[in-house]
């Protein structure tokens, strides 16, 4: 394999031509600086086009798309480059493309989704050619899985594509925003700044919506517009740590009707017990059991005696008895 | 009558291991399946990846047959043994464990059924006084490949002869043929996994109707088989309480109770990492939509109460036919069988003396 510098005039450079670009992006202000201070210090690499008289653009961008910008930016007429082998299909510039990229580090979710687009559209790959020869090459184990969850991910809009990129969005929660309606999508996004939910939070919040959304046959927007949703996300006095709570509450209200119900007669009952901070009551977790656990603390025989008559109380009050009817 | 929407399962292709090529039970297959693509192969390590087309792999069982059904912890089991004779299922069912649950490359049946009997006389004859009852429905359906296997035949004759135990065929299909005709002593169970006919729609449409179910039912009955019926898993959806009713009405129709073995009932449970399989698999099934919540055990289960509601329901429109027939819960807990039927056998070794007595053991 050879490649060959040359000075290549921009204007000779189709730089709309994106079908080699791994991930889409604009230039920063840094490179920006860099490239009108010194010019392009490492050569981006060019594919001569073939097939037509006297084409033109001459060249195809197959590196360097964001310096070529730059450039253009800072007013260069000519930039260095290196020219990929003449008889080069692109099914070969690309392996080379994909090689290069792969010996440095495993393709990022969204570089490989870039990726699986041209190799199976364009290119005409099979999934099974792209699982067994691709996959390994951009650094990634030939898991059908992880074609699947990656292949849409570069149809989420760009801001959404930006904050993946950024490790602000769970990759599990991108691939099943990949499949939703984009305005959906952007829905989700905007309540997951709103109340700058995790990752972890973000997977949880978008499996209950989607459920939801499914139950009530309601669009994400649809549910988010309701009275109550909408006034508890417009709510000024709340930090957003307790509106992501009392949102979830909603949630779960919504999703788990029933369990929910008896938690809140659970909590009912414990509010009207007035138990003491040291005395703790609590339900098997999701009342699957019938038992309840008591635990308290003391640190002298009168408040031990004090305790003890606390639950004496409850049970005086027919809250003990209520308590076994709620399991 | 409509004509059924179920299409009898017929590989494209068998993968037959070095280990069972001259085997009687391969043969048996390869008879029934003229037109199948035959390819050896030394063993499973060299299948390839993913082939397409519906495939079979006819292997040894290189585990024992027969194990203790897994159970589950802190819950009522009814101490079956499985007899792995299969692993794989054509049928689909949205629900299914299998899709999460089987390691082995693609759909197996095991021809080494001669080992099998070997492993069963040594067990059998050793516990001379232990009641087995042994069921081959748990890694897959017992009669969906019966139409080419005819493995339900050797089972019957085999079981006839056993005085310490008794067969469980548990299928939603109807491939009965190979062994309605067969003395078998009463040592079979023919049993019938049964659901609501929107559900049958939804989440089981590979299978047959619960009408042809039902007639094949009968048929095993006139043959003087005991009949059994699993309503596993129960889900709850828009109608369910008629659907259920429906189906129950349906089999005393059709069922006398002092034919019938028993009937379970198992609401819709599954481990958590199958949530994401079925979701994946059946996006357009709603089954995880209800109320699941993780249990003692780890596994989602309804909301006990709607799980008490429904059990307390289905065991009341049964005994609304006669208090014969015995009912019991698949994986439940104390507290659920008291709350939902009013009393409970106490303890796995309960139920199992509760069923083992009902077919004679």
């Amino acid at each position: 394999m050879k490649l060959t510098y040359l000075e290549a005039g921009l204007g000779e450079i189709d730089a709309d031509d994106r079908f080699f670009q791994l991930l889409p992006g604009m230039a920063d202000a840094l490179l920006m600086r860099s490239v009108a201070r010194l010019g392009i210090v490492e050569p981006i690499h060019l594919q001569l086009r073939v097939g037509e008289e006297s084409p033109a653009p001459r060249y195809r961008p197959v590196t360097g798309f964001r310096r070529l910008q730059a450039a253009a930016a800072a007013g260069l007429t000519r930039i260095p480059a290196m020219l990929l082998p003449r008889d080069w299909d692109d099914l070969q510039a690309y392996r080379w493309l994909v090689e290069q990229r792969g010996a440095l580090r495993p393709f990022s979710p969204l570089e490989a989704s870039h990726a699986i687009a041209a190799l199976s559209g364009p290119l005409s790959l099979s999934r099974e050619e792209i699982l067994r020869t691709w996959f390994p090459l951009m650094g990634l184990a030939p898991n059908p899985k992880l074609f699947s969850l990656y292949a849409p991910l570069r149809l989420l809009e760009p801001e959404l594509q930006s904050a993946l990129a950024a490790d602000e969005l769970a990759m599990e929660t991108a691939g099943a925003m990949a499949s939703a309606e984009p305005a959906e999508r952007l829905a989700f996004w905007q309540l997951s700044r709103t109340l700058r939910l995790g990752k972890n939070r973000q997977r949880e919040f978008w499996l209950l919506l989607s459920d939801i959304e499914r139950i009530d046959k309601a669009s994400l927007p649809q549910l988010l517009a309701q009275p109550e949703w909408r006034s508890l996300l417009e709510e000024q006095n709340l930090t957003p740590s307790q509106k992501t709570d009392r949102f979830k509450n909603l949630l779960m209200t919504r999703r788990y009707p029933a369990y929910s119900a008896t938690l809140a007669r659970f909590e009912s009952l414990l509010r009207s017990a007035k138990l003491p901070p040291e005395l703790h009551l609590r339900p098997t977790p999701w009342f699957a059991g019938e038992e309840y656990t008591v635990d308290f603390s003391f640190s002298t025989p009168a408040e031990f005696t004090a305790r003890l008559e606390t639950l004496q109380e409850m049970q005086a009050r027919g809250l003990i008895d209520q308590l076994t009817e709620l399991t | 009558m409509n004509a059924s929407r179920y299409q009898p399962f017929l590989p494209d292709r068998l993968y037959i291991e070095e280990a069972v090529q001259n085997n009687p039970w391969t043969t048996r297959i390869l008879v029934r399946l003229p037109k199948a693509e035959r390819i050896p192969i030394p063993d499973q390590q060299a299948l390839p990846l993913a082939p397409a087309g519906k495939n079979i792999l006819l292997s040894r069982q290189r585990g024992p047959f027969l194990r203790y059904c897994p159970g589950t912890s802190r819950h009522i089991c009814c101490l079956y043994h499985n007899l792995d004779i299969a692993a794989g299922c054509d049928l689909g069912c949205s629900y299914c464990i299998l899709q999460g649950y089987l390691n082995v490359p693609m759909t197996t049946l095991y021809c080494n059924l001669d080992d099998m009997f070997i492993e069963l006389d040594q067990v059998l004859d050793s516990h001379p006084d232990h009641f087995y009852r042994i069921g081959t429905g748990e890694l897959s359906d017992s009669l969906t490949f019966d139409h080419f296997t005819a493995w339900s035949s050797d089972l019957v004759n085999y079981f006839r002869q056993r005085r310490n135990a008794i067969i469980e065929l548990k299928s939603k299909n109807t491939h009965i043929e190979h062994f309605i005709s067969l003395p078998h002593d009463r040592r079979t169970v023919v049993s019938w996994s049964v659901n609501a006919a929107a559900i049958i729609a939804s989440e089981e449409p590979h299978t047959p109707s619960l009408a042809e179910r039902l007639e094949a039912a009968a048929e095993a009955q006139a043959a003087g088989f005991w009949i059994g019926f699993h309503f596993d898993p129960m889900i709850r959806h828009e109608g369910w309480e008629e659907g259920y009713h429906e189906v129950v009405e349906q089999i005393f129709r059709r069922i006398e109770p002092r034919n019938i073995a028993w009937i379970s009932l198992g609401a819709l449970r599954y481990p958590p990492f199958l949530d994401e399989i079925i979701r994946d698999n059946h996006p357009e099934s709603r089954i995880f939509l209800g109320e699941l919540l993780p249990g003692a055990d780890h596994k989602f289960r309804y909301f006990k109460p709607q799980r008490i509601e429904m059990f307390a329901r289905m065991y009341r429109w049964i005994k609304a036919h006669g208090q014969e027939t015995p009912v019991y819960l698949c994986m439940e807990s104390d507290e659920v069988w008291r709350k939902a039927f009013g009393w409970s056998p106490g303890s796995s070794a309960g139920l199992k003396r509760f069923l083992d007595e009902r077919v004679g053991g």
